[in-house]
C-alpha cells in the first residue's frame, strides 16, 4: 500500500513495537537480577535473626509455608536447630553464597560465623528463579496493557491529521473537467499547502489557456466563413456564362479564392501555434543571416508588384529563439508592407542593434493608420474601418504573440510626413 | 430589376455579381456602409433590391438599414452576413430587413430568396408573371408565349421582366435604363429601342406597345 497513512501506521507501530519488545527485555532482566538481590538480602537478614532467636525458640524464625532452610551450629560444631531433618551438619566450611547440592534438590545457600556460631540458610534455587519471574513479569504487565492503547492513539492521530488531505481529493475528484476554481486549502497542513497552491495555479493557466483555446476557434470558424462563401459563390457562377474569356476569369477567381482559403488556414496554424507553445526553443538566431532567404521570398513578389524592396542588416550577435521566428515576424511584416504599397514605391527592412537587443523596422510607403487604430490591428481578425484588402487580420496578432513570447516589443508608427507606416521589433539577445 | 449590393469582401461582391447579371439583373456593387447610404438616399437611383452584408467598414450594415427604414425607404433587404448568433438575426430583422441569409450559402438559394422578395414586395403570390398571352417564370428564367419558349438574352429577358412587372403600366426610356443597366455599364443612346426592337421580333411586336412620347408597355391582351 503506497498510502501516507498506511505507511506512517504500518512504520510507527513497528518502531513502537521494536522499542517496547528491547525495554521490556531490559527490564525483565533487570527486574530478576534485583529480585534476587532482594531474596539474597533477606538470606542474610534471615541468618542474623536465626542466631539472635536461636537459644530461646529453636525453629521459631520458620514460616510454615516458608521453602527457606536455616540451621545454627553453636562454636563447638554441636547442631543448636535446624528447620530441615536433612541439614545436621554443615554445608559448607567457607562462609558467604553457594550453590549446593542437597538430596536431588539445587540450594542457595548463605553461611555466616555470628558471634562463634556457625549460620546457614539455604533456600531451592527453583523456588528463587519463580520468585524472580513473578516479580519481573508483574513488572511487565502495566506495559504490555500500554501498548494496544498506544497503537490506537496512533492511528487516531494520525487519521484526524490526514482528514483534510483526504476531504481534498474527494474534492478532487468530484470536480468538474473544466472547473476553474481554485482547490480549498486553508484547512490543510503547512507541508500539503504549498503543493496544492502550485495545483491551484496551475489549474488558473490550464483554465485560461482552455479559454484561449475556445475563443481562438470560435473566431477561427467565424474568419473561414468569408473566403468558404466566396468559393461557394465562385463554383455556383462558373456555369453561368458561355463566352470562353469570361469562363476563364471566372476560373482565375475560383484559383484566388482557393488560395486565400489555404492562406487563411495557414495562418491560423500559424498563430495557434505561436499561441500554445508556452516556451520558444531556439540556440539563438542572427537576423542578419535570416535576411538572405527574405530577400529570395520577396523579391519575386515586390518586383512583380513594382515595389522596390530593400533589405540591410547592421545587427550583431544572436536573439533568442531559432531563425524561423525571425522570418516569420519579418515576413508578415513585409507581406503588410507589400499589401498597401503603390506600383512605384518602396519598403525598406533596417536591422541593427539597440542597447536591449536587435531592432528590426520595416517602413512602408502605404496609406499608414490613424493613431487610434495603432494598438488595436495587433488583435485577432481585426481590420481597420475603410481597409478593403484581403488580408486576414491574423499577421500582426501571430507576429505580436511571437515577439512577446521571445520577451521582445512591438509597435507601429505613422512616419512623421504621413507617407507611410514603421513596423518596430525589439528583439532581447539570447541570454540577456 | 435592380439590385444594390453591400459587401466589403472583393471575392464575394464580384462573384455575387457576375452571378446575378448572368441571372439578367441589373447589379450595382459597393464595399463601404457610407457610399451605400449615399446611393440609396439618392433618388435616381431606383434599386429594387439591397443585398447587405452586416460586417462594413466605417459604417455597419445595421446602421445602413437602420438610416434606410428612419428615411421611409421601403426597398426589400435581403441581409448576407457571416454571423449567425440568434441575437445577430433578430436585430437584423428588427431593423427592417427582410430575409436573412448566412454565409456560406449556395447561389440557388440566393435566387430564390430574391424572386420572393422581389413577387411580395409587389403583393404578387404567383410565381409567374402573365398577360393574356405571355408567362415569364422568373425561377427558370424561362419565357413562353402561349405555351412556346421563347429564348431571350439576358437584357432582353430584363427588359421584358421590368414590362411585366405591372402589366399595363407605361415606363419611359429613362425608367427602363434604370432597371436594365447599372453604373458601370456604358447605355449607348438607343440601346432600350434597340432592345425592344429584337424582344418584339422574339415575341410578336403587338405584344409591347409604344406610346408616343411617354413610353412602352406590354399589352394586357383580350
Amino acid at each position: 500500500m503506497r498510502s501516507l497513512r498506511g505507511r506512517l501506521l504500518l512504520s510507527l507501530w513497528i518502531a513502537v513495537g521494536v522499542i517496547a519488545v528491547l525495554s521490556a527485555g531490559v527490564a525483565y532482566l533487570q527486574v530478576s537480577r534485583q529480585a534476587k538481590v532482594l531474596l539474597d538480602n533477606l538470606m542474610q537478614q534471615i541468618a542474623a535473626i536465626a542466631v539472635s532467636k536461636s537459644t530461646a525458640a529453636a525453629g521459631g524464625v520458620k514460616d510454615e509455608d516458608s521453602d527457606i532452610e536455616v540451621a545454627v551450629w553453636d562454636s563447638s560444631g554441636a547442631l543448636q536447630y535446624s528447620t530441615s531433618a536433612e541439614i545436621t551438619r554443615p554445608l559448607s566450611a567457607s562462609t558467604g553464597f553457594s550453590e549446593v547440592l542437597v538430596g536431588r534438590e539445587r540450594y542457595r545457600l548463605y553461611a555466616s560465623v555470628i558471634d562463634g556460631r556457625h549460620v546457614e540458610v539455604a533456600q531451592p534455587v527453583d523456588m528463587r528463579e519463580d520468585q524472580a519471574e513473578d516479580a519481573a513479569l508483574a513488572a511487565l504487565l502495566p506495559m504490555l496493557l500500554l501498548m494496544p492503547v498506544l497503537a490506537l492513539v496512533i492511528a487516531l492521530v494520525i487519521r484526524a491529521q490526514l482528514r483534510a488531505v483526504k476531504e481534498l481529493a474527494a474534492a478532487v475528484a468530484r470536480r468538474d473537467t473544466f472547473a476553474s476554481t481554485p482547490l480549498p486549502c486553508a484547512a490543510l497542513p503547512a507541508e500539503v499547502q504549498p503543493l496544492v497552491q502550485d495545483i491551484n495555479r496551475l489549474l488558473a493557466r490550464q483554465s485560461e489557456a482552455a479559454q484561449r483555446e475556445r475563443h481562438f476557434i470560435a473566431d477561427a470558424a467565424h474568419a473561414l466563413r468569408t473566403p468558404l462563401a466566396a468559393l461557394q459563390l465562385q463554383i455556383d457562377v462558373l456555369d453561368g456564362s458561355s463566352d470562353p474569356v469570361e469562363r476563364a476569369a471566372r476560373l482565375a477567381d475560383l484559383r484566388d479564392g482557393v488560395q486565400r482559403a489555404s492562406r487563411l488556414s495557414e495562418q491560423l496554424l500559424s498563430l495557434a501555434r505561436v499561441e500554445s507553445s508556452l516556451e520558444l526553443t531556439g540556440q539563438g538566431a542572427d537576423v542578419n543571416e535570416t535576411l538572405r532567404d527574405l530577400r529570395e521570398l520577396y523579391e519575386p513578389a515586390a518586383s512583380a508588384a513594382g515595389v522596390t524592396l530593400d533589405l540591410s542588416g547592421r545587427s550583431r550577435g544572436l536573439i533568442r529563439g531559432a531563425p524561423r521566428h525571425v522570418i516569420l515576424i519579418c515576413s508578415n511584416l513585409l507581406d503588410n508592407a507589400l499589401r498597401y504599397s503603390r506600383c512605384g514605391g518602396k519598403v525598406e527592412l533596417r536591422a541593427d542593434n539597440s542597447d536591449t537587443g536587435v531592432r528590426i523596422e520595416v517602413w512602408d510607403e502605404g496609406p499608414g493608420l490613424p493613431e487610434d487604430e495603432l494598438p488595436r490591428v495587433f488583435e485577432r481578425f481585426y481590420r481597420a474601418p475603410g481597409d478593403v484588402s484581403t488580408g486576414s487580420g491574423l499577421g500582426l496578432a501571430t507576429v505580436e504573440a511571437l515577439v512577446r513570447q521571445l520577451g521582445g516589443r512591438i509597435s507601429l508608427h505613422n512616419r512623421a510626413d504621413r507617407s507611410g507606416l514603421i513596423a518596430r521589433v525589439v528583439l532581447p539577445f539570447a541570454g540577456a | 430589376m435592380r439590385i444594390l449590393i453591400v459587401e466589403d469582401d472583393f471575392m464575394i461582391g464580384s462573384s455575387l455579381v457576375r452571378g446575378l447579371k448572368d441571372e439578367g439583373y441589373s447589379v450595382d456593387w459597393l464595399r463601404d456602409g457610407a457610399q451605400a447610404d449615399a446611393a440609396l438616399r439618392d433618388p435616381a437611383n431606383e434599386f429594387q433590391l439591397l443585398l447587405l452584408d452586416l460586417g462594413l467598414p466605417s459604417t455597419t450594415g445595421i446602421e445602413v438599414l437602420r438610416g434606410l427604414r428612419r428615411g421611409g425607404n421601403n426597398i426589400p433587404v435581403l441581409i448576407l452576413t457571416a454571423r449567425d448568433g440568434l441575437a445577430d438575426r433578430v436585430e437584423g430583422l428588427d431593423q427592417g430587413a427582410d430575409d436573412f441569409l448566412v454565409k456560406p450559402f449556395e447561389f440557388a438559394e440566393l435566387k430564390a430568396r430574391i424572386r420572393a422578395l422581389a413577387r411580395r414586395h409587389v403583393g404578387r403570390l404567383e410565381p409567374q408573371l402573365k398577360t393574356t398571352f405571355l408567362t415569364l417564370d422568373a425561377a427558370s428564367r424561362s419565357v413562353t408565349r402561349e405555351g412556346r419558349n421563347i429564348r431571350l438574352t439576358a437584357r432582353e429577358y430584363a427588359l421584358l421582366h421590368a414590362l411585366m412587372q405591372r402589366p399595363g403600366t407605361i415606363l419611359s426610356r429613362a425608367q427602363l435604363e434604370n432597371k436594365i443597366y447599372g453604373w458601370m455599364d456604358t447605355v449607348e443612346s438607343n440601346a432600350v429601342e434597340f432592345l425592344l426592337h429584337t424582344l418584339r421580333q422574339k415575341i410578336g411586336s403587338e405584344q409591347i406597345e409604344n406610346v408616343r412620347g411617354v413610353g412602352w408597355r406590354v399589352v394586357t391582351g383580350k
